[in-house]
């Protein structure tokens, strides 16, 4: 029977590969949803919990038509991707602020602005780098160790879907992060 | 009146005739089948209970699958993908041992016995004797061989395996009926 078994040693490999192919595939499908029906943040950080972070950011009461929140280290994508460009909301340190401006909008009336752009694009301060104080540091590594300190700043996406007068979704998502939880 | 033949019976004789009947009938009855039209409905059902028992097993793996997924939130996605990818993976490979090692086999096993049912069968008498050589016939049944001295000749016939206990001991001489080489039927020489 071993050497039957053996023989069919290439099925048990051809099964196993698209065992995983197929059901990657469904994952992809069940945890993502179309632009419209998701909130995505994306973090330029050294290292990020982003899963832990994006459970915690949804808690339990999303949004109308919001059906999950995506975190996403700037690693996930390129920059030029669709998906990325069509974020919510950076979160970027202020060295590379300027080289993404254009991705960037201004604030909402209800924030206050710590950091203004050439473009008028503005961001909240969430890392303070004289005080090495910063939302949700238990799931997000600001600074890498030996690395120049920095200001982290949360920005609005310019192409958000979510950001405008009747969708107020990225607003809430805004305020959720802002309110930190340790 | 009563046309003799060369092969008639004299009727002088003919009272003897039911004990003929009876002693070549009782001859008739000493052939000893090896495949049966009752043994290929029983392996036909067990291959269709085999394969109800497959189908089962997978919908019970697919389905706990589908279960898994109907759970998944933001926090277990990643863990959760690797379980079902465990569980798919893991009854797969069962599943496919199964069916190989049951289903498919028994299918070859109750298609070699209707074919030895419906083959041409030939008669030969010789000294039957087993041969060391047993092979698998590669995804079928494994078989025996034998050879059948045969006038002075060698011939080489296969039997089998599951069948070889019913053909007694051996070496000894007996009369064989075959199916392409396949021994399906003996019976022992005898003067009538």
């Amino acid at each position: 029977m071993l050497k039957r078994t053996l023989s069919r040693f290439h099925v048990y490999i051809l099964w196993a590969l698209a065992s995983v192919f197929i059901w990657s595939f469904v994952f992809t499908r069940i945890t993502d949803a179309p632009p419209e029906k998701k909130l995505s943040l994306y973090i330029s950080a050294p290292s990020v919990q982003d899963t832990e972070l994006a459970a915690r950011l949804e808690g339990d009461d999303l949004p109308l038509g919001i059906r999950m929140v995506k975190v996403h280290p700037f690693s996930y994508a390129m920059f030029d991707s669709s998906d990325l460009l069509s974020a919510d909301l950076f979160l970027v340190p202020a060295s590379e602020a300027e080289g993404y401006q254009d991705s960037f909008a201004p604030l909402p009336p209800r924030f206050t602005p710590d950091l203004t752009l050439e473009n008028g694009a503005q961001g909240i301060l969430v890392y303070d780098a004289q005080t090495h104080q910063g939302l949700w540091d238990a799931l997000i590594v600001y600074q890498a160790p030996g690395a120049q300190e920095e200001n982290c700043y949360l920005f609005f996406g310019a192409e958000s879907l979510h950001a405008g007068k009747l969708d107020t979704a990225a607003i809430w998502l805004a305020q959720r992060f802002l309110e930190g939880s340790q | 009146m009563v046309i003799l033949g060369e092969n008639s019976v004299n009727p002088k004789f003919a009272w003897t005739l039911p004990i003929h009947f009876l002693l070549c009938y009782n001859f008739h009855m000493n052939i000893q089948e090896l495949y049966r039209p009752e043994d290929l409905s029983r392996l036909t059902r067990k291959r269709n209970i085999w394969r109800a028992a497959l189908l089962l097993l997978t919908a019970l793996a697919l389905g706990i699958c589908v279960l898994l997924c109907t759970r998944v939130n933001t926090r277990n996605a990643a863990s959760l993908e690797r379980i079902v990818i465990g569980i798919s993976i893991l009854s797969g490979w069962v599943l496919i041992t199964l069916r190989y090692e049951l289903l498919v086999l028994s299918r070859r096993e109750a298609e070699h016995a209707a074919h030895m049912l419906a083959g041409p069968r030939e008669k030969r008498s010789g000294l039957l004797s087993l041969s060391p050589d047993s092979v698998r016939i590669p995804g079928s049944i494994r078989v025996r061989r034998l050879i059948l001295q045969e006038d002075g000749q060698a011939r080489r016939l296969s039997v089998n395996v599951s069948k070889l206990s019913q053909l007694g001991e051996l070496p000894r001489t007996v009369t064989v009926y075959t199916v392409h080489d396949y021994v399906v039927a003996l019976e022992e020489e005898s003067p009538c």
